[in-house]
């Protein structure tokens, strides 16, 4: 329930009331986001299905009888959600978003400031979303078996999945499984480059997810500096990052291979074809930099394993499957 | 005749008293303003080097300091850390409100720290350190008018103890 409180203490008065009748009367457990932009219905997303929230707390997709959001709930969000310090909070601005204690991220629109090219700020905001992190331990616990090298060290590793597949989720506790070990297999050093705090959600640079005994990581760091910091500073096994794409990610990946240490990471595509077709991740495939490559999809539900293939691409499971989680 | 010795006595040192007690209200006040703005440049170092939030900045400024401003910063930091939804504003006029007697504040200088309330936590690093020394050289500015005004009437009211408790004994004798 702490979790709960958490987002709670991010909202405004008024939204934080609706929040807690709505929880009441629902379920927690299924609320995904919480959407709120200005001059608009309060909405949120439960178990893939978006609703708009009425004053008292019930879920309508009438937008007359939903809770508008109003200025002042903007502004006192904000404040509560930076608490009441925004210069303490000012990178995180720039990259969009700010993650709560409990490691939920909060995204923000709004006006972008601009200087000399690069983003300076936002301001004006008027959209928030508040994207609920939840632990699914276990949920890499079949995917592991296909990664785990013997007699110490994991094949380099490409998830790739549509948005909101689980991917991230998959990643994160291959970071806690990889980390802690288990029966046979030795717990690793894992260094985690967590751009976007997704991955261990580190709120004042503790993670707040269980990311395991042997995790180093480096929150808010850029993908290509931060794999190299890792490399040089802390002498990782294993080096786990979230959504690469960009040359310099490649280039850092690379680096690292030759380095000898592993790397597990996310991509955003729905199979393997749509995989081949992005200009910076082909020539990886090409040279078989990685060993095994993840597919994840919903046909199972949320973070079934659609298909796993080694680095020639061939499948390695003859059907989709699923972990159960904890 | 011992009873009349004894009584102008009392008369004068307790007349003293009370016009040292009146006059210790300018020194509390020149202490207090001083210390707050000794807070304030903690508080503008604390958000410009450190990037600390203002709840663990005024815990540690009031750990760092003593009196009544220090108590205003440890509830302030402590009405943040309830999250009750206050908003820095409100967190601060509440902490100011219930160690406001202990400042001798006039309203002039109570209107301005209530200011602070405004301007903190609502915008980036640099606005913030502009806000902050804005209200810094206001600040100074009052404490100089305190100084004066302590130099003027401190004196002036031991004095009128003083001769008041004289003048009323040989009156009363």
């Amino acid at each position: 329930m702490d979790t709960y409180e958490d987002i709670l203490n991010g909202l405004s008065i008024s939204l934080r009331e609706i929040i807690k009748k709505y929880v009441d009367t629902s379920t927690w457990g299924g609320l995904e986001e919480i959407r709120i932009r200005e001059g608009r219905p309060l909405m949120i997303i439960n178990r893939g299905t978006d609703m708009m929230l009425t004053s008292k707390g019930f879920t309508t997709q009438d937008n007359k009888r939903a809770y508008t959001v109003s200025h002042k709930d903007m502004v006192e969000t904000l404040e509560l959600i930076s608490e009441s310090s925004i210069y303490a909070f000012q990178d995180e601005l720039k990259n969009g978003f700010i993650t709560l204690r409990g490691g939920h991220r909060v995204g923000l629109a709004g006006r972008v400031v601009m200087e000399n090219g690069d983003i300076k700020t936002l301001k004006n905001v008027t959209g928030i979303n508040i994207r609920i992190t939840r632990e699914l331990k276990g949920v890499s616990d079949k995917a592991i078996d296909y990664i785990y090298r013997p007699p110490r060290g994991v094949y380099n590793t490409m998830i790739l999945s549509p948005p909101m597949a689980g991917k991230t989720t998959l990643l994160r506790d291959m970071v806690r499984n990889i980390s802690n070990g288990g029966p046979g297999r030795p717990g690793l050093k894992v260094g985690v480059v967590d751009e976007r705090s997704e991955i261990a959600g580190c709120y004042n640079g503790i993670p707040q997810n269980d990311v395991g005994v042997r995790t180093d990581v480096l929150d808010c760091c850029p993908k290509a500096l931060g794999i190299i910091l890792l490399i040089r500073s802390m002498s990782p096994e294993v080096i786990c990052t979230d959504e690469i794409g960009r040359k310099s990610d490649i280039d850092a990946i690379e680096e690292a291979c030759n380095a000898g240490v592993n790397i597990i990471t996310t991509v955003h595509a729905s199979d393997i074809e749509e995989l081949k077709r992005k200009s910076n991740i082909a020539p990886l495939i090409e040279e078989r930099l990685f060993d095994r490559y993840i597919v994840l999809g919903t046909s199972m539900g949320r973070g079934t394993i659609e298909a796993i293939y080694d680095g020639m691409l061939n499948s390695l499971i003859d059907a989709p499957m699923r972990s159960d989680c904890q | 005749m011992i009873f009349k010795i004894t009584g102008a006595i009392l008369i004068v040192a307790s007349c003293s008293m009370g016009g040292a007690l009146y006059s210790n209200i300018y020194i509390n006040r020149l202490e207090n303003l001083k210390a707050f703005s000794i807070c304030l440049e903690m508080l503008r170092s604390e958000i410009a080097y450190t990037h600390m939030t203002l709840s663990e900045a005024s815990s540690i400024i009031g750990q760092k300091t003593d009196g009544p401003v220090a108590d205003i910063f440890t509830e302030f930091s402590c009405i943040l850390n309830l999250k009750k939804g206050y908003t820095a504003h409100i967190a601060w006029e509440e902490a100011l409100n219930k160690n406001l007697e202990w400042l001798d504040f006039n309203d002039e200088e109570i209107e301005l720290v209530k200011t602070l309330g405004d301007v903190i936590g609502t915008s980036d690093t640099v606005n913030q350190e502009k806000s902050l020394t804005l209200l810094s050289k206001q600040l100074d500015m009052l404490v100089e008018k305190a100084a004066a005004e302590k130099d003027k009437n401190v004196k002036m009211y031991r004095n009128l103890g003083l001769l008041g408790g004289l003048g009323l004994a040989i009156l009363l004798i």
